[in-house]
């Protein structure tokens, strides 16, 4: 009967949590691992689910959990402030683009939402090139819409390493999507 | 002082705007650099685009977990059962 469980728990909800983990940590082999984690963690605490929230939700907040946990192992890591020496290859000493850097026309009408398939899967890679820190920064801000506040006490970072690591992670990601999707 | 600013501060402006409310003087000498600069209007336009798509990623994701790691993770939960 136990067995039966946990077969119905990985098939009716194992694809939903992993796209929901997918995107928010941006590497499958850690999605996975916080999918199988959360499943562990649900099973040795079976006896204490109380089917006040459905097993859905449950399972979705033990997820959430994992996520933030992983997010915070990276803001600890960052143990001094974010260096705040500027990029040298995006701008030059008079701050000006460089070359390389300054942006293109990407040729598409800027105000209407992008749906290509394509176009989400670069995006998803660009996500993973991140640092796990930036990109735990990003998500929350972007994907989860956190408030600037909350984030800054959930990962435990200074409002000033945020901003930094905000600013960077959208100069990173725009660069990167233009060099791989918008201008071949 | 003067109105001109140059495009890194531009770039921190535009990342600032999407935190807090720019003064005024601060909306002049942005928009007065759009007005002049051609490549900070387009990186202003890309990463509008660049934020609302993440906020779409949900919407687009449909990977899956294959069959065998499905079975993985059933067994594992199995082996825990202690």
């Amino acid at each position: 009967m136990q067995n039966d469980l946990a077969t119905r728990w990985v098939k009716d909800f194992g694809d939903m949590l992993y796209r929901y983990a997918l995107p928010r940590v941006s590497d499958s082999g850690i999605a996975k691992d916080l999918v199988q984690e959360t499943f562990l963690a649900a099973w040795r605490n079976i006896d204490n689910y109380k089917g006040e929230a459905s097993e859905k939700n449950w399972l979705f907040t033990i997820l959430k959990n994992k996520i933030i946990d992983f997010y915070r192992k990276a803001s600890t890591r960052l143990t001094d402030n974010v260096d705040t020496a500027e990029s040298k290859d995006l701008f030059d000493e008079t701050g000006h683009w460089q070359n390389t850097a300054a942006p293109n026309d990407w040729g598409i009408d800027y105000n209407t939402a992008i749906e290509s398939k394509e176009f989400y899967s670069i995006l998803e890679k660009c996500k993973g090139k991140l640092k796990t820190i930036q990109n735990a920064v990003f998500s929350m801000k972007y994907l989860d819409g956190v408030e600037s506040d909350e984030i800054c006490k959930e990962l435990n970072i200074t409002p000033s390493n945020y901003w930094v690591l905000l600013h960077r992670a959208k100069l990173q990601l725009r660069g990167c999507l233009e060099k791989n999707w918008f201008v071949q | 002082m003067g109105l001109m600013i140059d495009c890194k501060t531009a770039t921190k402006m535009i990342s600032q705007k999407e935190e807090k409310r720019l003064s005024w003087i601060e909306q002049i000498k942005l928009y007065y650099h759009f007005f002049i600069c051609k490549v900070c209007s387009l990186f202003f336009n890309q990463n509008k685009v660049v934020v609302k798509s993440v906020a779409l990623m949900d919407k687009h994701e449909n990977s899956t977990l294959s069959e065998d790691e499905k079975i993985q993770m059933v067994a594992a939960l199995e082996d825990s059962a202690a």
